[in-house]
């Protein structure tokens, strides 16, 4: 007989560095609760409009972070700004928030390290 | 509500995504792209597609690959990594092919085999059903069903209300072409001067004919083939304006046709193409005193007439029949034939179109076939494969390789095995092509004519067959085996793989059913062949050698003919290497004459034509043929000119006419002549096997030398019966009939048994394709039954230990694994048997007096299939009646 590995939760920095389409979604859902629309709207509004995100990619990528444990289903709900139409909601886990901690303290450290080099964006 | 255009293509491009992201994700996709185009599509569609490219792959991967989540997460590779792992993947590829050479020998072979000859059959395809004539619009060009005098033709063409263009075109004939100071036969036909336009076939170099060449006793000029320019003036610019001489005439050369562009019938591929109007300066023999463009009477042309769009076929076969009834007046007032107008994709098949398109369709029936086999049995291999890497990409997931990279490893090792077998596949079609040449399509269609060349889209679409077989059966089962997780992969190796083995066990059928097909197919040719042989053909091939002339081409008056062919004669029956001689101008397989007569005391029906075959033969041609005489005497040399003309008919002439009464001594009435009947012989086969006896009459060939039905001028052929191998005795005639005159165009000097075995050349071609491709089949699915019994016993290995273990004996082991592999063939026997009772109906046709359902076929091909089956499987069967139990269970 084998034994199984105890399930425990995995540690934060086991995720980085994310790939940008991740941290993206990862800072949209830091402040609220958003639908996937939301998310690409605040994605392109965080990037300065540099980085529109297509429902197929959008969507992908939220499920594996929902597998992934690092996002989660909220209810479902009518967007009063948009429209009636019922919509499901995402939001960040515990885990998810640990996450975008620990990759933004690694880019604070190249971007601390580049800003003590002088290089400019 | 008509939803905008972005959605509406989002939703036709989530079919494409797997399943299950399109339950999870679907609707709020749409949600998305509708809320996204709420202000407008524009933009909005260009990016859901740029999005889909991007995602698909993606989510498919994901959907088959293994899961995990922090792979999942993985950031992309970065860019230029690609490129250099696709590098590093086709080494390693290599490396592993050559690391298993058996593996990679038999697949190669299998796809360079099915890949070659499906390229090469669907060229021969493509060239006699698909695109049979180089022309512009061929669909629109309609064949007259009748052929037509040049004033009737000169009619139909009158009417630009039903057609675009009226053409005609003569049957090709041969001409005595000398060109500097070499002469040749050359394949020769005319057309009308509008010809050319109306097909829609440009000049390659000069110029084409045109309507002002085509006039009565015009310049002679002439239009030389592509292919004939090619090959005899090796494509050089300056043979237009060349001057040869055309049966003795000066003829310009003003132009060279199209490439690809052979004639208007498939097969033919004339030399030299004349305008109608100079007919009389080429003719020779009794044709050049016809007046071949004012008599109604003379009917010699094709018209072909290019439909106006929105003519309807029905409204110009009205028409045209009703013109040539005007033409035409018949007293009685009925109704005559009606005009049928052909396609001329079908007519250029000649008048066995039907038999050549189900013997093409059969030929790439076979090759087909066995391609399928060859993919299932690669299919097989490479699952057999994926089952022994699970371990390997277990390992290599474990070590931290993405699926990806791993999928991408294995795609690597698919394109290499298919472009290695696509490569040498290039090779097998070329050769393919090169045999294929040598054989004749029914009707007598050489191959060689049709300037076959290996179609590159033939072999791509096979290539990408084999590639996605590959794809298929090499890198799914692979994944799927590792999706479960990288640790169970590494953990055991007997459970999971079970799933395999029914999809082993399926294609296992599928071979066994195409084998059958084919095997059928082969013992069905193999009775026709043997049946078609056995056809009496009134006449015996052995050791006789046929030799053409023509005295007309060499423009030889009667009296010098006549005295030629004495001389030769004298010649050739001097030679003591020869048995017997004789003149005739019939070529026994090739078709006569057909004239109408009145036969003496015979009363026919109110609207009977007596209409028989006829030749003109001379003394001791049926003893020299070997034609059985039946009753009275066959033609002498006492039949001289002077006497009274005489003539011999076969039985079924005699049957039908003279039913009741004795023909010897019976006349019948030919070119306004009352001829004796002396004599009655077998009946022979004028044309092909399958044909029902014909009445025939053999006029003598000396009574009919001089006068207004002359036939000195005409071709004629001398027929020696040798002592010796009549091959050894070709160029004795040769050199005999040369010494009589070296300036008489000698054609054909062949054996009278290649002329048989022409008849037979559809049989013989399909015995041996079918021979060659089911013998590949069965070593392949023998390869195959083998492979899978021995797979599923060491699967049941340590069951099978258990059972010897409490006691099972080896016969009941045997029997059980036996057993267990005979469902597949079983089940792959009977499919296969469905299936061989549809396609023998293809076969029909040449199959002669076998039924497609022939008895003995059907029985004895799955009872050979199963003989096979039942070999190749005892051995594993006994091998595992043998497992020592303690080892089995051991091994666990």
């Amino acid at each position: 007989m084998h034994t199984r590995r105890a399930a425990s939760e995995p540690a934060a920095g086991d995720f980085l560095p994310l790939s940008p389409a991740i941290h993206h979604i990862l800072l949209a859902l830091a402040d609220e609760e958003r639908h996937g629309y939301g998310i690409m709207l605040e994605v392109s509004r965080l990037t300065g409009g540099t980085t529109r995100m297509g429902p197929g990619t959008l969507y992908g990528t939220l499920k594996r972070l929902v597998a992934a444990g690092l996002i989660e289903d909220a209810e479902e709900r009518p967007d009063p700004e948009l429209d009636d139409e019922r919509r499901r909601y995402y939001r960040i886990t515990p885990l998810g928030g640990r996450v975008l901690r620990a990759e933004t303290a690694r880019v604070a450290v190249l971007l601390d390290a580049a800003r003590a080099k002088k290089v400019r964006a | 509500v008509k939803r905008p255009a972005a959605e509406r293509l989002a939703s036709l491009l989530l079919r494409c995504y797997p399943p299950a992201f399109r339950r999870e994700a679907g609707e709020e996709i749409l949600q998305f792209v509708r809320t996204a185009s709420a202000g407008g599509s524009r933009g909005v569609t260009r990016a859901v597609v740029r999005d889909a490219i991007r995602s698909l792959p993606r989510e498919w991967l994901a959907a088959l690959g293994p899961r995990g989540r922090s792979r999942a997460l993985a950031p992309e590779p970065r860019s230029g990594e690609p490129m250099r792992n696709l590098f590093r993947d086709f080494i390693l590829a290599a490396r592993l092919l050559g690391r298993s050479p058996s593996f990679t020998i038999a697949a190669v072979v299998t796809l360079a085999l099915g890949i070659g000859a499906n390229a090469a059959m669907f060229t021969l395809a493509d060239a006699a059903l698909l695109r049979p004539v180089h022309v512009h619009e061929p669909d629109r060009l309609l064949v007259w069903s009748w052929s037509s005098a040049y004033p009737d033709y000169q009619e139909y063409a009158r009417r630009t209300d039903l057609f675009d263009g009226v053409l005609a075109v003569a049957g090709t004939g041969r001409v005595n072409l000398v060109i500097g100071d070499t002469a040749e036969l050359a394949q020769s036909t005319f057309v009308s001067g509008n010809a050319f336009d109306v097909l829609g076939v440009h000049a390659a170099r000069g110029r084409m004919l045109r309507p002002t060449d085509d006039v009565a006793n015009g310049p002679l000029v002439a239009v030389l083939g592509y292919d004939y320019w090619r090959s005899r003036f090796e494509g050089d610019p300056a043979a237009v304006g060349r001057t040869v001489r055309v049966n003795g005439r000066p003829a310009v050369i003003v132009g060279v046709g199209e490439e690809g562009f052979r004639g208007i019938s498939v097969g033919s591929n004339p030399s030299l193409y004349f305008p109608t109007g100079v007919y009389n300066q080429i003719a020779t023999g009794f044709f050049s005193k016809v007046d071949a463009l004012t008599t109604r009477d003379f009917v010699w042309l094709n018209v072909i007439g290019r439909l106006r769009p929105e003519v309807p076929v029905g409204q110009a076969e009205n028409a045209m029949t009703e013109t040539y009834a005007q033409l035409h007046p018949r007293g009685d007032g009925k109704p005559r034939e009606r005009l049928v107008l052909t396609p001329l994709s079908t007519r250029a098949l000649g008048r066995n179109a039907g038999e050549v398109r189900n013997f093409v369709v059969l030929l790439l029936g076979v090759v087909g076939v066995t391609l399928l086999i060859g993919c299932a049995n690669l299919a097989n291999l490479l699952l057999a494969k994926a089952a022994t890497r699970r371990r390997e990409i277990g390992v290599r997931l474990a070590l931290g390789a993405t699926r990806a990279r791993i999928v991408q490893q294995m795609l690597a090792e698919s394109v290499l095995l298919a472009a290695i077998g696509g490569a040498a596949a290039l090779g097998v079609a070329a050769a393919a092509l090169g045999t294929l040449s040598k054989f004749q399509l029914p009707g007598g269609i050489a191959i060689e004519s049709m300037g076959l060349q290996v179609n590159g889209a033939a072999l791509a679409v096979t290539c990408g067959l084999s590639l996605a077989t590959g794809l298929l059966f090499g890198v799914v089962p692979a994944l799927r085996a590792s999706r479960a997780s990288a640790v169970t992969s590494l953990r055991d190796q007997g459970h999971g793989l079970t799933s395999g083995s029914g999809v082993r066990a399926t294609l296992l059928g599928a071979q066994v059913a195409l084998s059958l097909l084919l095997l059928t197919g082969t013992g069905l040719f193999i009775r026709g062949l043997s049946s078609a042989l056995q056809v009496p053909l009134g006449f015996d091939e052995r050791g006789v050698v046929t030799a053409s002339v023509n005295l007309g081409l060499a423009r030889y008056d009667e009296a010098r003919a006549g005295a030629f062919f004495e001389a030769a004669l004298d010649r050739i029956r001097a030679l003591p290497q020869v048995e017997s001689a004789a003149w005739g101008n019939l070529v026994p397989t090739r078709g006569v004459m057909m004239t109408q007569t009145e036969v003496d005391g015979y009363a026919k029906g109110p609207d009977e034509d007596v209409t028989v075959y006829g030749a003109h033969v001379g003394p001791g041609y049926f003893e020299t043929v070997g034609t059985r005489l039946v009753a009275g005497r066959t033609v002498t040399d006492d039949d001289r000119p002077s006497s009274s003309p005489v003539a011999v008919i076969n039985e079924r002439m005699a049957g039908q006419y003279w039913a009741g009464r004795n023909p010897i001594g019976g006349r019948f009435r030919m070119f306004d002549q009352w001829i004796t009947v002396v004599g009655v012989v077998e009946n022979t086969i004028v044309r092909e096997l399958s044909e029902t006896p014909v009445p025939h009459v053999y006029l003598a060939f000396d009574q009919w030398l001089t006068g207004r039905e002359s036939i000195a001028t005409n071709p004629a052929h001398l027929f020696v019966r040798t002592r010796i191998d009549p091959a050894a005795a070709v160029p004795l005639v040769r050199e005999q009939l040369r010494a009589v005159d070296p300036e008489v165009p000698m054609f054909d000097i062949v054996l009278l048994a290649e002329r048989v075995a022409a008849l037979v050349m559809p049989q013989r071609m399909g015995v041996a394709l079918f021979t060659l491709f089911s013998a590949l089949a069965l070593a392949l699915a023998s390869v195959g039954i083998y492979g899978v019994a021995t797979y599923v016993a060491s699967l049941r290995a340590r069951e099978i230990g258990i059972r010897i273990a409490l006691g099972a004996t080896t016969g009941a082991v045997r029997r059980m694994v036996l057993v267990q592999g005979a469902r597949p063939i079983v089940a792959g026997i009977l499919a296969g048997l469905v299936m061989a009772i549809y396609a023998g109906r293809l076969a029909e046709a040449f199959l002669l007096n076998v039924s497609p359902m022939d008895p003995l076929t059907f029985v004895a091909v799955p009872l050979a299939i199963a003989a096979i089956a039942l070999v190749a499987s005892y051995v594993p069967a006994r091998r595992a009646s043998r497992i020592e139990p303690v080892q089995a269970l051991r091994d666990e």
